[in-house]
């Protein structure tokens, strides 16, 4: 296997563990605060789901050599990049509409090409990540569309959701084509399948129809059908925005890190106890 | 630095009668916790009705590198195959 | 390690310890006993009588007492305070009943569900989502049910959702705070040792219901109470400073262990319909079970304590109240159409819109 393809499928597999683990953070949020039963039930399932779905991904990128202390360890010290998205608060319950519709809705069509990739343990483990993700996107559209056939303040909760989260959605497709200095080369190692445009002018196309189809507006002034290419022109994306981001000047950016790092380190006793136990018992079964 | 649990493998058996499948690995810090968190990471949509653990530095595994001495010499042995043999058509139950 | 595990004896009279245990036998004899024992008399006693009511120098801003309120405290003593039931209905003890099981669970789940994200590790994340996922399904089919028998209604979310602490009937061991993981485990594997056993009688309920629901809840049960148990022996057993924090973990809940024996009148009924077991029955087993863990993981058996009672009548500690603060935290018109609020929810809910002033933000 050469270094560099090693190299760049150990940091996209990493990436894509870190996004799930810290992805648990902004809907995990709303697990104790869920409306009824039924969708407390659902949410704290889907969360547990990201959880598995970051040590699938773990694992298949431990296959390589890299151990998953390290790349936490890459994660805390801000080493290693998460995506962008999960460093915006959850800030009402229709967050979480918007978040399993738009947010899921854009990972799977970022991962549907990975489960072909040239890798086999990551390609497997997107086979099994994309066939959870399958009732993510659709619980949190039940959610919208329950939001937007209800009273006033449930319209509005809908739609205020969807106006922020709308754009960082676009953005988690990464960089434009013309601006993304890894795509080509991971196309040519068939760990990407599609370009970065591609896929958000496919996210845009399939998604507008579904927010019109329960009454939400489009927080773009500049969308249109256009006929010519058979999809819709949108608005410039705020990459200015996208790239502190990515900088780590996201509004929870702080929180989300912090959270990782205490959960990881103010349990590293728990750890340890449970390595001593372990110790102490092959020592005695060593005497016997 | 905070340390983290050894690696397990772990193989599933998703219905009787079939052979336990490789589907990834878990860290635990003994063999009752690594089944626990294969059960609990592994088996949530009924994917299985029986478990195995393995530490993963037992697991010995052929070295890449030597693919062509361990697997090519394999090739040519095409008698080992039934279709190497021809038998007439009207010769029946064979 | 001499110190008995005798989680009953001091409570003043409490059956099943010691020279009380004759008591347990007598039918008609144990209620007005336990009647008598519950019942808040000392507090009517307290009240000042008429004659020197008016003399009372030490807290002249509050009005004599007369002789008429004194009779209607007396006719109407059990109504309104603690004791009373949650509701009327056709079958007030059975709704009760279900309110207790379920109540456990939902409490329980709902504080799991808050180490997501924040677990020792993604596989110990994992796990205790499982369980909490457990619980509420439990919590969910209990008082859903507990809606039907009281026929008023309410569904499980209407009862999750709208009531107060008052109203809760969950014991006090499951509303304890997360603290560290070892006060998570050893809360865990304290409950769910109890409630296997308390499972594995239901299924054999005179209530169907209760019978089937037990039966499922039985194998999460076992598990939860397995996965329990292998952690407080890995802690107390562990490194100096996971034993010190078990055994922290450990006194901290041991408090509320008595009450998940108390027999008293709800009890003591549901046992004799059989719709619940004698919780004595398995009182012996438990305390073997708890007992042998705590010394194979190398901790000291806590002191008994006078018990801590009230959880099953609304009396709750501190906690519940903030427990509730955030799982309530939804007002009603934001909350209707997620779920169900019950019928009359269903019909528009006009009476519940604009209950709560709070925003969903
Ligand atoms: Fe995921
Ligand atoms: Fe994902
Ligand atoms: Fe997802």
């Amino acid at each position: 296997m050469p270094d560099a393809y090693r190299r760049t499928l150990t940091r996209q597999m990493s990436q894509h563990a870190h996004s799930e683990i810290v992805g648990m953070l902004p809907e995990g949020n709303w697990i104790g605060r869920a409306p009824s039963l039924r969708r407390k039930a659902i949410l704290l399932a889907k969360v547990q789901d990201e959880a598995g779905h970051g040590l699938y991904l773990y694992s298949a990128a431990e296959t390589l050599g890299t151990s998953r202390e390290e790349m936490i360890e890459a994660l805390h010290s801000g080493k290693a990049k998460y995506s962008t998205i999960f460093n915006y608060p959850t800030v009402t319950w229709a967050d979480i509409g918007a978040i399993g519709w738009l947010v899921d809705g854009a990972a799977i069509m970022n991962q549907v090409p990975l489960q072909r990739t040239s890798y086999g343990p990551y390609a497997r483990a997107m086979v099994r990540v994309c066939k959870e993700e399958s009732f993510h996107q659709r619980q949190g559209y039940e959610i919208m569309m329950h939001l937007c056939s209800g009273t006033h303040e449930q319209k509005r909760m809908a739609q205020d959701a969807f106006n922020r989260w709308w754009w960082p959605s676009l953005m988690m497709f990464g960089p434009p084509d013309e601006n993304s200095p890894n795509t080509a080369q991971s196309m040519r190692w068939r760990i990407k399948r599609e370009t970065n445009d591609e896929l958000r002018q496919k996210f845009v196309d399939i998604t507008v129809p579904q927010a019109e189809a329960i009454g939400l507006t489009i927080p773009d002034p500049a969308l249109a059908w256009n006929e010519a290419k058979g999809g819709y022109d949108f608005g410039e994306i705020d990459w200015e925005e996208f790239y502190a981001v990515v900088r780590g000047e996201g509004p929870v950016a702080k929180e989300r890190m912090k959270a990782r790092r205490d959960a990881w380190e103010q349990n590293a006793w728990v750890r340890e106890a449970a390595d001593a136990y372990a110790a102490k018992r092959a020592e005695k079964r060593r005497a016997a | 630095m905070p340390k983290d649990w050894p690696l397990w493998e772990v193989f599933v058996r998703s219905k009787g009668g079939l052979s336990h499948r490789h589907v990834g690995s878990v860290h635990a810090p003994d063999p009752e916790i690594a089944l626990r968190h294969a059960r609990d990471t592994y088996t949530r949509r009924m994917e299985g009705v029986s478990l195995w653990v393995v530490p993963s530095a037992s697991i010995i595994a052929s070295d890449p590198s030597e693919d062509a001495a361990m697997f090519d010499p394999a090739e040519d042995k095409i008698y080992r195959h039934p279709t190497f043999y021809n038998i007439p058509d009207h010769i029946k139950h064979i | 390690m001499a110190v008995e595990l005798n989680l009953l004896t001091v409570l003043p009279g409490f059956p099943g310890g010691g020279p009380r245990v004759a008591w347990w036998r007598g039918g008609a004899q144990r209620r007005a006993w336990l009647l008598a024992s519950l019942a808040p008399s000392t507090a009517f006693q307290a009240v000042p009588s008429p004659a020197n009511a008016g003399e009372d120098k030490l807290m002249p801003s509050l009005p004599p007492i007369r002789p008429e309120d004194e009779v209607l405290a007396k006719e109407r003593r059990g109504a309104g305070t603690f004791d009373a039931p949650a509701a009327e209905g056709p079958d007030p003890s059975l709704f009760e009943y279900a309110l207790r099981l379920g109540d456990d669970s939902l409490i329980l789940g709902q504080r799991l569900s808050e180490w997501t994200g924040h677990a020792p590790s993604v596989e110990v994340d994992l796990s205790l989502a499982n369980m909490a996922l457990d619980l509420i399904g439990q919590a969910t089919h209990f008082l859903n049910y507990a809606g039907e028998v009281e026929g008023k209604a309410r569904d499980g979310d209407a009862l999750a959702f709208h009531r107060d602490v008052l109203d809760f009937r969950n014991c006090m061991l499951v509303e304890q705070p997360n603290g560290d993981f070892a006060q998570t485990m050893a809360r865990q594997f304290l409950f769910s040792t109890w409630q296997k056993m308390l499972f594995q009688h239901l299924t054999g309920s005179t209530d169907t219901f209760i019978a089937s629901v037990a039966a499922k809840a039985v194998k999460e049960v076992t598990y939860h109470q397995e996965l329990a148990q292998e952690w407080v022996i890995r802690l107390g057993d562990g490194t100096d400073e996971s034993r010190r924090r078990m055994q922290d973990g450990l006194e901290w809940n041991w408090r509320f262990v008595p009450e998940l024996f108390e027999m008293d009148e709800l009890a003591i009924e549901a046992a004799s319909r059989g719709v619940a077991p004698d919780l004595t029955a398995f009182r012996g087993d438990y305390e073997l079970a708890v007992r042998s863990v705590i010394e194979e993981a190398a901790l000291d058996l806590p002191q008994s304590q006078r018990p801590i009672l009230g959880g099953r009548r609304g009396h709750h500690s501190e906690h519940l109240g903030h427990l509730l603060c955030t799982m309530q935290f939804l007002p009603a018109p934001i909350r209707m159409r997620h779920g169900s609020l019950g019928p009359e929810a269903r019909r528009g809910g006009a009476s519940l819109v604009g209950a709560c002033k709070r925003s969903g933000s």
